[in-house]
């Protein structure tokens, strides 16, 4: 019942304008029969009007809109049936008395209840369109600009299912109707990804894909219900634990957007195609181990892909076994730094499994000329950093068969 | 508030892309989704190399036109003449005659420009990638590159600046304390108090670090927070660095008397050759300063004192860097605030010039004996291939291999990246 609210209150506006230039006329041209005219018009106007205010309590009470707005649109509205009434028998009166005295207060009366319609439906219109309706600010102008450079946040590769399955049916049971389409308390939407992620007036950035700790929504969402912040506001239903718990996940995992699939799909299949050895976060994960034995493991920015594997700084003790757990992945290596390492004849002869090497850094290690043919099976390898070892020129003509070695060095102090 | 409410509308091309793909079960070509990738894929063969950065900062402005910008047959030219170099059609300054020679390792961009013409907020500029402002203090470059990277060895800082001030731009701005530089005034006094007193026993030198350790465990314990282990982590640090094997690096003393001399004696000079040693033990950052450049007035004699040194330490260091296998995984920076003005004032000087300058780069995947961007005819505005200062420090990230869509968020939440959205100038790769 309470949406035809939307509808019946429109008919005191337009019967109050009536009444208002009917009375003009009559003033001005006394031969109009005043009570034909204007009587029944009054009474209709006077019943729309309660009309509109109990549809518009019923309505009210279903919740959704800013609680200033809503009462002070309230009390007005009320105010505004209740003088429309006065104004009707002060109408009646001066039709049955015919004395200037009840003209007039029936006139004030009148004019009363004009001003306040313009009030009343202003604080409506405020309350179903928004503050800037009428006057939209400079800000939400430069905002709009803002959004036809969508960014693309977040690289991982979990599914996006999350966000369309769980995340968004949250926002929308609980969000959505303040913070959506129709209403945007705080300038700030959850349905559109951009002021989302930005956040609204208090200027603190909504939602840092990755980090849920420090993004204004979880905060909001973690504070006690009973303070001004905490969203939802207490009025309205919290959310569960599980609930919360969840869009935190989804932040610290990206708050990866469904659309944002379409946009960066296309990217990760062409790079897949280009790059020769695709490098994935699992595969940098299985190699946690070097990482904590003080090594670094980067994924190389070349064209063709590929790991850089610095061993220069990890103790020869915790070396050992590392060269051999590297050989599932020896195909994905390009970049090996085995400087400062004493390597053993075993370990020499694994070199022939890093197919792929491009740069290998062999400083300061033990090896000696005949330590070089083991290197001939890395057909593509083009650095060679030989510095401070007991190689010498000699050892050289054992690397003449490698077809893209460009740099040879043998520095010795 | 109807634009506002327009926002999740979909396009026009995105709706009948989606209906091909929902009624036909088939999808657009992916490059004509995104106009990007097809440079991504046609520019191949890019490997930027750099893991480690000297960046050798011009303080002042560097005259552009007096050195390697130079503009023979012109009145802007002035008395300074120019001489062939070792790379193909490359003319630089006379007082540079043994960079000549090595030209072919460096690439010169001749568009760079700046919106900044002061001192501080140039050089705050050109060192952050972003423009001085009141409520933030922006990461410098090595800080980036140690917070977004991490060091190689552990041991000894991976930022290190070599004559500047604890207080210049470029420092750890808005991230922790570990990723700014540690400040070496003099290079050739090394790093001060790295040793232990000779007065205390070692014995005794434990016995008050446990006692610190000891008073400070009950106040740590309660008040867990970044800037309070900021202060155990100095400390921590600190022992590392006076117990590290790689304590040397910052010793140039150990090197023998020729390479000294190959250098030259000046700051710049002997701050270049204590660099290459602390990127030989893997430092990610060195930052070498070298103010003078600041030639109002007499700038043609001035300048050929400031190029001495510039010649001499910048030869050296890529001559040393290359003969050691470095220069590959090294990038060297050449850069200043901003160029001069190819007026000549009456005090025979050049003024500020921020519209257009040059920078150098060479190594790190940097393919040397080019030029990149030109000025016009006497030097005065960018003619063709702009670089800005956001270009340029995105440029440096990209031959890191640094993450340059990576968004970093500072402590007040507000978002930042490598280079500040600048776009790299791969065609020098």
């Amino acid at each position: 019942m309470g949406r035809f609210h939307l509808l019946l209150l429109h008919l005191p506006i337009g019967l109050i304008f009536a009444n208002v230039i009917i009375e003009l006329l009559i003033s001005k041209n006394r031969t109009i029969n005043r009570e034909k005219l204007l009587g029944n018009l009054l009474w209709t106007w006077n019943i729309s009007t309660v009309l509109a205010a109990l549809t518009g309590v019923l309505l009210g009470n279903t919740g959704g809109y800013d609680d200033n707005l809503l009462e002070n649109h309230q009390y007005t509205g009320i105010a505004l049936a209740v003088i429309s009434w006065v104004t009707s028998i002060l109408h009646f009166v001066f039709m049955n008395k015919k004395t200037n005295v009840w003209l007039n207060a029936y006139r004030t009366a009148l004019a009363l209840s004009f001003l306040l319609t313009f009030i009343v439906g202003h604080l409506g219109g405020t309350l179903t369109h928004g503050e800037s309706f009428l006057f939209p600010d400079e800000e939400i102008e430069e905002a709009n600009q803002f959004t036809t450079s969508p960014t693309i946040i977040g690289k991982s590769n979990l599914p996006p299912s999350v966000y369309q399955s769980k995340i968004k049916p949250i926002f929308k049971a609980n969000c959505l109707k303040c913070h959506g389409p129709s209403k945007q308390k705080g300038d700030y939407r959850i349905d559109n990804k951009t002021i989302a992620i930005q956040g609204g007036d208090s200027g603190r950035v909504a939602i840092i894909p990755g980090n849920a700790a420090d993004s204004e929504l979880v905060k909001r969402l973690l504070k006690d219900r009973p303070e001004k912040k905490a969203m939802p506001p207490k009025e309205k239903k919290a959310l569960t634990k599980a609930q919360i718990d969840l869009i935190i996940k989804w932040i610290n995992d990206g708050a990866k957007w469904a659309d944002e699939t379409i946009a960066s799909s296309p990217k990760k299949t062409v790079v897949a195609v280009d790059k020769l050895y695709n490098i994935t976060k699992q595969d940098i994960d299985k190699l946690s181990f070097i990482r904590k034995a003080n090594g670094i493991v980067e994924a190389t920015k070349w064209d063709i892909g590929g790991l850089m594997i610095n061993l220069k700084y990890v103790p020869q003790n915790k070396f050992e076994p590392i060269l051999e757990q590297l050989l599932p992945l020896a195909d994905k290596i390009v970049w090996l730094d085995l400087s400062r390492k004493q390597l053993s004849a075993e370990q020499v002869k694994l070199f022939k499994n890093f197919k792929n090497l491009v740069r290998l850094h062999l400083s300061e290690t033990n090896l000696v000329n005949d330590d070089l043919s083991e290197l001939l099976e890395l057909k593509k390898i083009e650095y060679l950093n030989l510095n401070h070892t007991k190689v010498t020129k000699n050892g050289l003509i054992y690397l003449k068969p490698l077809k893209h070695l460009k740099k040879i060095y043998l520095w010795d102090k | 508030m109807r634009n506002f409410n327009k926002r999740d509308e979909i396009s026009r091309r995105r709706f009948i892309s989606n209906s091909a793909k929902a009624c036909l079960g088939v999808s657009l070509l992916p490059c004509l989704q995104n106009n990007s990738l097809i440079a991504a894929v046609s520019e191949s063969g890019k490997q930027p190399k750099a893991r480690n950065v000297i960046h050798l900062y011009m303080a002042g402005g560097m005259s552009h036109i007096d050195t390697f910008d130079p503009k023979p047959g012109t009145e802007a030219q002035g008395p300074v003449e120019t001489i062939k170099t070792n790379a193909d059609g490359i003319l630089i300054g006379e007082y540079l005659p043994l960079m000549s020679k090595h030209m072919d390792k460096v690439a010169i961009i001749r568009s760079l420009n700046s919106s900044q013409g002061a001192h501080a907020q140039g050089a705050y500029f050109m060192k952050t990638g972003y423009i001085k402002r009141g409520t933030i203090t922006h990461p410098g470059m090595g800080s980036w590159l140690n917070k977004l990277s991490g060091r190689t060895n552990s041991s000894i800082p991976g930022n290190i600046r070599i004559n500047g001030g604890n207080n210049a731009p470029g420092g750890a701005g808005f991230f922790e304390e570990k990723f700014g530089p540690l400040t070496i005034g003099n290079p050739s006094e090394g790093l001060a108090n790295s040793k232990r007193n000779k007065n205390i026993p070692v014995k005794q030198f434990e016995t008050r670090l446990n006692l610190s350790e000891w008073i400070d465990t009950s106040f740590h314990k309660e008040y867990k927070y970044k800037e309070v282990r900021a202060y155990s982590d100095a400390y921590t640090e600190a022992l590392t660095l006076m117990k590290s094997e790689d304590l040397n690096a910052f010793d140039i003393t150990k090197e023998p008397k020729e390479i000294k001399a190959a250098y030259g004696p000046s700051k710049l000079g002997q701050g270049c050759l204590l660099a290459r040693r602390l990127i030989e033990h893997d430092v990610r950052y060195v930052e070498v300063n070298y103010g003078g450049w600041d030639t109002h007035n007499d700038n043609f004699n001035r300048i050929e004192v400031q190029c001495e040194a510039l010649d001499t330490a910048l030869s050296t260091l890529l001559l040393d860097l290359e003969r050691r296998g470095m220069l590959d995984e090294t990038l060297v920076v050449v850069s200043t605030e901003f160029g001069r003005s190819p007026e000549i004032s009456s005090d025979l000087g050049r003024n500020h010039h921020p519209k257009v300058f040059s920078c150098l780069l060479a190594g790190g995947g940097v393919q040397g004996g080019q030029v990149y961007g030109a000025s016009d005819e006497i030097g005065n505005e960018v003619a063709e291939n702009s670089v800005s200062v956001n270009d340029f420090n995105a440029t440096i990230g990209y031959a890191l291999g640094l993450p340059l869509e990576e968004i970093v968020y500072s402590p007040s939440g507000r978002p930042f990246t490598v280079g500040n959205k600048g776009k790299p100038v791969t065609a020098i790769f």
